[in-house]
């Protein structure tokens, strides 16, 4: 599966030009040849042909229809094309719309107008097909081609679901059928001159042979046991010759019950096919053997025969192998009235068990149908083939999917290693664009039940992978605010978001307007935003996003996906990629590959792609000493096809010239705006929005409060917590008066405890001998008239004070400890306590302020 | 006292986010101050029932943001979900618990208490990390979360980066040993004396008597104004009694 992503692919035209345009020098194809180097095997592409697209993300390449084929000016292979969307490409709100489960193989024809329609040729994966069904019609349980069948039923167009008009969906159906007819004849298609290996003969001999047969699969796993071409070759118009007797024989068995004689004659057409199919006689386990007879009678319900065993004996341990399987899925249906089991039958029980409750967590895909009782050996036989690949195609899935699963247990590992030398992946799949639609939808109607009655109530539960942490509910519910302050005080808490940002429409204006005209134009584009901390930069930009989103949604705008990074939530800058990566696909990669990653998703055109905005705070952080995160986050919009944009927040006004090279100031470009300092009047605007409606504040002291905030940083954060804080010490002196509302009284109080210097307060409440050594040292640096001293030096001033005042004076080691107390409070910056007496001293604060504190007393 | 009980019943109580730093020099019981409220707050009714988580992370134990994360998460009892998975980097852990705490609301989740002690050890960690999305999450509408800082640092606020700082809600509770003399001898009577529960009255009754005497020994006092004159730490007279 993943050779297709490794081997090298060349495309070519597919036949002459139809008809060139020599104005616009565009010639137009009717189809294109995908040669792959590696396994040499060739596609042919024509036009109305299904194809699946590179996308964004390699797991789920988009799937499209090819409408036509041309070569433009310069040698550029194009494609223009109808595009389906998975279930996965719609928006989550709009999800809900459809009221109906859907499986992962539904599309939905998309008419949607923005998806630019024309791409590069080469992004051309391979061909798929998709069936257009009735909107009641039931999905048909696929069978052969899981990964390569595609269901539409409904149109998309962005806003709503329709179901299919008339015209598109005999439209598709005639692509379709166009696609049997090419398929059937395509022998005569291939163009000779290129290389034609034995194996594309016997594939095209098989296709002409087994046209719309069930029987494909069988034929494919009897192609892997079966060793030269040679014999793949005669093998495979011998099965072909079988097939015609058996639709005879089918039909019967439909319509009237089984004759005893007819389905003996199939069992042992199939037996003999089997047989025909081994060339070396290996010996055959007794259990096989039984399982066999079983299989033929539970499958026919004609009693065990005895050339059934005999024939059986004869045949390969790789068909016992298959054999196997099968019956131990059978056995699981509850049709089947086994009461023996082997020991080992046990164990492959168990082991299927295991096998089916993934085949069948693909959600909605299998419906329930009623299936007749008895059942040809044949459909069984597909039914148990597709059952395992199912599980096959699933745990691919969970393997190479977005979360590989470390938890798939070692048991399914064991399936999965069986299950690929028997039918090889490889193999299935070159089989798989053969296969006509008519067979698949034939066997298909066969399994779906039996699929289902597999799910078995004991499946293996997996831990989940990706659990998400949360916190333990509380069991009392959070009691709403009881009095006007308490109301109050949930308003100004800096998280209530309002709901409206007042004070800043213009900076809201010039950020919604910049990001709506990219969006506009789907291009990329850089812009910074700096301002101090508290001035509202992130509130506004989620603003912005937040009413683009809502503008996208009534589809006022194109639909844009919205990422938004840290800085400071990040432990490393490299990890920003990771996390972009993973908002954009989920998938979670190391930092290094998600820069590769991320680097091929913006460089190259990806037709369907929405514009990014990626919102990064505080920027600063990304700085590495290479500054390739910020030199590649900037580098992305300037490209061509990036569709990204990008809104850089960051405290400093001058960071791009300060720490940023030449190269990524650049890049950044000259969209810059800056957010200033809140002034009082729009404090105060903010505050008296948020209090709406309750009357919990003097208007002086909001004023009071605004002013003194704005003189100092103009952070709307500092103004709201002052605020908040002075209703609190209203509601503690509430008790006495009745009013309650806060006052200046309440105001000045809150701000002095803010911001009132604790040094003072420290100074004054220190030991005696503690502000003795402080004046030593102010005596100390008066005296030497530097800023800093020796405890030695401030010793003997210390002792001189101390006899002043008539006090013992304390011993050295006493002063080392009143010393490094105070270093502790950093009243004092003391030196690193190594040199003893030696060390050197500084006052932390101003030789004025311990004055004035000293003084008081 | 009544402050820092307030705004932890508060938090519990209504779900309002809180942040908050005791400052006091060593010796002034911060510790004890806050021990003191969670022990008085689990006895209230409401609170009991909302049941407080408190990691509590020590600066001289946990030396850096990756050491704290993980701590955390084990005290808040988020293992169990993840199971037996292994942090696999720095990067996935904190963006683990981050998730973890947005996901709550004010009204739906429990409260949890930081209690940060020695909070100028975290100033130092790289960048701050631990600090900014500790403060962030108490200033937007997650999971309440009220943190405590402890330390003896009066310029505590200085240190911090400016846009932590901002996140800050600048409240500050600052102890100071603010008694004189005739107080320090009123905590010398105190500790040494029997509390009235004492088994033996008679021997209580004796020995509070004893201790009386004491506090008014001319040199037992004399010993103590030297002592209070060096340093008002009550641990020192600790010491100094045992």
């Amino acid at each position: 599966m993943n050779t297709r992503q490794q081997s090298k692919l060349i495309y070519s035209w597919y036949g002459k030009p139809l008809n060139s345009d020599r104005k616009l020098r565009t010639s137009q194809y009717k189809g294109i040849l995908i040669v792959s180097e590696s396994t040499k095997t060739e596609t042919c592409i024509q036009l109305g042909d299904f194809i699946l697209v590179e996308g964004a993300n390699a797991d789920q390449p988009y799937v499209a229809q090819l409408m036509d084929l041309y070569e433009n000016g310069s040698q550029h292979k194009r494609a223009v094309v109808q595009w389906f969307c998975r279930l996965a490409e719609i928006p989550q709100g709009k999800r809900k719309l459809l009221k109906r489960e859907i499986s992962a193989q539904e599309v939905f024809f998309d008419q949607i107008l923005g998806y630019d329609t024309d791409i590069a040729a080469e992004t051309i994966i391979k061909r798929i097909m998709v069936l257009p069904l009735h909107l009641g019609e039931e999905l048909p349980v696929i069978t052969l081609n899981k990964e390569q069948t595609f269901y539409v039923k409904q149109s998309w167009d962005g806003k709503c679901f329709k179901v299919l008009s008339p015209d598109t969906f005999s439209k598709l159906k005639e692509a379709n059928k166009k696609r049997d007819v090419i398929t059937n004849s395509s022998k005569a298609f291939i163009p000779s001159d290129i290389l034609t290996p034995v194996k594309k003969e016997t594939e095209s001999v098989l296709r002409s042979a087994t046209k719309s047969k069930n029987v494909d699969m069988e034929i494919e796993s009897k192609h892997s046991s079966s060793k030269s071409s040679r014999a793949k070759e005669r093998h495979s118009q011998r099965v072909a010759n079988d097939d015609i007797k058996t639709p005879a024989a089918r039909k019967k068995l439909e319509l009237s019950s089984p004759t005893r004689s007819k389905s003996r004659l199939l069992g042992c057409e199939v037996l003999d096919l089997l047989d025909d199919d081994c060339d070396a006689v290996a010996p055959l386990k007794p259990s096989a053997t039984k399982r066999k007879v079983q299989f033929t009678s539970d499958g026919l319900g004609s009693p065990p025969k005895i050339p059934c065993s005999n024939d059986s004996s004869k045949s390969a341990s790789e068909t016992a192998e298959h054999h196997q399987r099968f019956s131990d899925t059978t056995r699981l249906s509850p049709y089947t009235k086994i009461k023996d089991f082997s020991e080992k039958d046990k164990n492959l029980h168990e082991k299927g068990d295991i096998l089916s409750p993934v085949g069948c967590q693909k959600p909605g895909s299998l419906s329930p149908v009623l299936t007749p009782r008895s059942r040809r050996t044949c459909a069984q036989k597909t039914s148990a083939l597709i059952a395992e690949q199912i599980s096959m195609l699933d745990q691919d899935d969970l393997l190479s999917g977005s979360d590989s699963s470390y938890t798939s247990s070692s048991e399914e590992e064991e399936d999965d290693d069986d299950d690929v030398p028997c039918t090889p992946e490889k193999k299935t799949k070159s089989s798989r664009p053969f296969s006509t639609p008519k067979s698949s939808r034939k066997s298909a109607v066969h399994t779906p039940a039996k699929t289902l009655k597999k799910t078995p109530s004991q499946g293996t539960p997996r831990t989940p992978r990706n659990a998400t942490p949360e916190i333990p509910r509380r069991i009392q519910a959070a009691q709403e605010p009881a009095s006007v302050l308490e109301e109050a005080r949930l308003r100004l808490h800096v998280s209530a978001v309002p709901e409206s940002l007042p004070c800043r429409e213009e900076e809201f204006q010039d950020i919604y307007n910049f990001v709506e005209s990219k969006l506009i134009d789907g291009t990329g584009g850089c812009m910074y935003i700096s301002g101090v901390p508290g001035t509202g930069k992130t509130a506004t930009v989620h603003e912005v996003i937040r009413c683009l989103q809502q503008a996208a949604e009534n589809d006022e705008l194109p639909p844009f996906q919205f990422v938004e990074i840290n800085g400071m939530k990040l432990t490393d800058p490299h990890q920003a990629y990771v996390q972009i990566l993973e908002f954009l696909t989920g998938q979670k990669v190391t930092a290094s590959h998600a820069a590769v990653l991320l680097a091929k998703l913006f460089s190259t055109p990806g037709p369907k792609r929405n514009t990014t905005v990626l919102v990064v705070d505080e920027l600063d952080l990304l700085w590495t000493r290479k500054q390739n995160v910020m030199y590649n986050l900037f580098d992305w919009p300037t490209q061509k096809h990036s569709k990204l944009i990008i809104l850089a927040i960051a405290n400093t006004m001058d960071l791009p010239e300060r720490i940023m090279m030449n190269r990524v100031a650049s890049r950044l470009g000259l969209t810059r705006m800056s957010f200033q300092p809140y002034t009082y009047k729009q404090l105060q605007q903010i505050i008296s929005s948020r209090l709406k409606g309750v009357k919990a504040f003097e208007e002086d002291a909001v004023q009071l409060v605004s002013r003194k905030v704005a003189a100092l940083s103009g952070d709307a954060r500092r103004c709201l917590d002052i605020c908040r804080r002075a209703t609190e010490i209203c509601e503690l002196a509430r008790q006495k008066r009745a009013p309650e509302i806060v006052k200046m009284a309440h105001v000045t109080e809150a701000i002095d405890e803010m911001f009132s210097s604790p040094y003072v307060n420290a100074i004054r409440n220190a030991s005696l001998h503690e502000q003795i050594f402080l004046k030593a040292i102010l005596a100390e640096f008066r005296r030497a008239g530097v800023e800093e001293a020796t405890v030695q030096q401030i010793y003997h001033h210390h002792v001189a004070l101390c006899r002043m005042e008539g006090l013992q004076s304390p011993t050295v080691s006493e002063m080392m400890a009143i010393c490094s107390r105070l270093g502790a409070c950093r009243l004092l910056l003391v030196e690193a306590s190594s040199k003893y007496l030696h060390t050197r001293v500084r006052l932390n604060l101003g030789q004025d302020d311990v004055m004035y504190a000293l003084k008081e007393e | 006292h009544s402050h820092l009980l307030e705004l932890l019943r508060r938090t519990t109580v209504h779900g309002e986010s809180n942040s908050a730093l005791i400052i006091g020099p060593r010796g002034s019981g911060k510790s004890a101050l806050l021990n003191h409220v969670l022990k008085d707050l689990r006895e209230m009714n409401q609170v009991r029932e909302n049941l407080l988580e408190n990691p509590f992370l020590s600066g001289l134990l946990q030396t850096n943001d990756k050491v704290a994360l993980k701590e955390i998460t084990r005290q808040l009892q988020l293992e169990n979900v993840v199971g037996d998975k292994v942090f696999g980097s720095f990067a996935e852990n904190l963006a683990f618990l981050l998730e973890a705490l947005r996901r709550g609301n004010r009204t739906s989740s429990c409260p949890i208490l930081f209690v940060l002690d020695e909070f100028d050890l975290f100033v130092h960690h790289k960048n701050q990390t631990l600090l900014y999305n500790l403060f962030d999450i108490s200033q937007s509408a997650q999971t309440p979360v009220t943190v405590i800082g402890l330390t003896c640092r009066q310029d505590i606020l200085e240190l911090l980066e400016k846009r932590v700082k901002s996140r800050f809600s600048h409240r500050q509770i600052y102890l100071m040993n603010s008694f004189d003399f005739k107080e320090y001898l009123k905590i010398f009577k105190a500790q040494l004396s029997l509390p009235d529960e004492f088994p033996d009255e008679a021997f209580a009754q004796k020995w509070n008597n004893n201790v009386q005497h004491l506090s008014e020994d001319k040199a037992v006092q004399d010993v103590l104004q030297k002592l209070f004159q060096h340093t008002k730490d009550l641990r020192s007279l600790h010491l100094l009694l045992v």
